[in-house]
């Protein structure tokens, strides 16, 4: 698995609300703001990152509900390699500072 | 929340680039109805929504750019180039037409001087007769002396058979100041540079005018002001064909 730059946090939350299954904006939304209050998103944040996620074939739509009001997203193969990846990062970080002392307040 | 914002959204969705919001537009309004119905009471709601398309169209209008500079990267660097064409070839008229304005003064500075210490020291001052600079076409040097209430004391130049004054307000800050160096226009079609100095005598006080007619300075400066606009042209013609054929033979290398 070839080294990639690490996501933006709204791209993490994205593919983390992904990761179970496909959702439509406002569920990613939602979900995203459960996980992770800090990284907030608007519909226009989640929707410019959901075009570059498309574009860099992290994510792919996957349709629209009948009323064709709400489109669907799902998390592709390579949106679940950078997942996994992130994570590996996020780990090593939170042990480099454990290492040093410092003990954010998480819980794995 | 208030059907007015709503309006307001669905309108201020315009600043987003046209590709972007022809795709995203009534997901992004769906979306945002989903979340108002999640926080219906929230105050801030509209607040962030709004925040949140205003952050949005300065990324997604940012990033179009960036893709339109990188598919056509020799234009943009022409138009770079253009507009810093622009600046230094309108500067350097800016600075020339100063400089030429500024020397338009001369000698007019040296002959107020003088003509001002010799009113200063007069007893009597006589009349030269009939003033031989014609203001309307003469391109030489003039004096005109006025007493402390403008009423001119000796002249050798006229406005069509008339010894003109200026303005009360070109005195009364020679008076303050001691001197007032200016551009009038005593008619339409003529532009003097004159030079006015306040002096104080025995016999005597008021004020020299010292000016000469603008025109040639004006030759100069319409002569620099075309050659800025010219070079700038010829500059962005160059810089257009350049760009013109550094990309086609970037299609052509393409291709091959």
């Amino acid at each position: 698995m070839s080294e990639k730059p690490s996501l933006s946090p709204a791209v993490f939350s994205i593919l983390l609300a992904l990761v179970d299954g496909e959702k439509h904006g406002y569920a990613i939304m939602k979900e995203s703001a459960a996980q992770a209050p800090s990284t907030k998103m608007g519909p226009g944040t989640l929707y410019g990152s959901l075009d570059r996620m498309v574009a860099d074939g992290l994510a792919e739509e996957t349709g629209t509900t009948d009323d064709e009001r709400r489109r669907y997203y799902r998390i592709t193969r390579a949106g679940r390699e950078a997942l996994t990846q992130e994570a590996t990062r996020l780990r090593s970080a939170l042990s480099a500072l454990r290492r040093k002392g410092v003990r954010p307040e998480v819980t794995i | 929340m208030n059907p007015l914002l709503w309006k307001l959204y669905r309108g201020a969705l315009i600043l987003l680039p046209a590709a972007f919001r022809q795709q995203y537009a009534d997901q992004i309004l769906q979306t945002a109805r989903d979340a108002a119905m999640g926080h219906p009471a929230a105050l801030l709601f509209p607040f962030s929504l709004f925040s949140d398309l205003a952050l949005t169209a300065c990324r997604e209008n940012a990033r179009m750019l960036g893709k339109q500079i990188s598919r056509h990267p020799f234009f943009y660097q022409a138009l770079c180039l253009s507009i810093v064409a622009f600046v230094l070839a309108f500067g350097g008229y800016a600075v020339m037409h100063l400089t030429i304005r500024h020397s338009a003064n001369q000698p007019q500075r040296q002959m107020a001087d003088d003509a001002a210490r010799m009113y200063s020291i007069a007893d009597r001052v006589t009349v030269t007769g009939a003033p031989r600079v014609e203001l309307s076409h003469s391109l030489e040097p003039f004096t005109i002396a006025y007493d402390e209430n403008g009423k001119v004391i000796n002249s050798d130049a006229a406005l069509n058979g008339v010894v003109p004054a200026p303005p009360a307000g070109v005195f009364a800050y020679a008076r303050q100041y001691g001197s007032n160096e200016l551009t009038w226009q005593p008619r339409r079609d003529v532009r003097l540079a004159i030079v006015v100095r306040h002096f104080t005598g025995a016999h005597y006080s008021g004020f020299v005018l010292v000016g000469r007619s603008l025109a040639t300075a004006e030759q100069g400066e319409m002569i620099a002001r075309w050659a800025a606009l010219l070079g700038w042209i010829a500059i962005v013609v160059l810089l257009t064909l350049s760009a013109s054929f550094f990309s086609w033979m970037e299609g052509r290398q393409r291709t091959a």
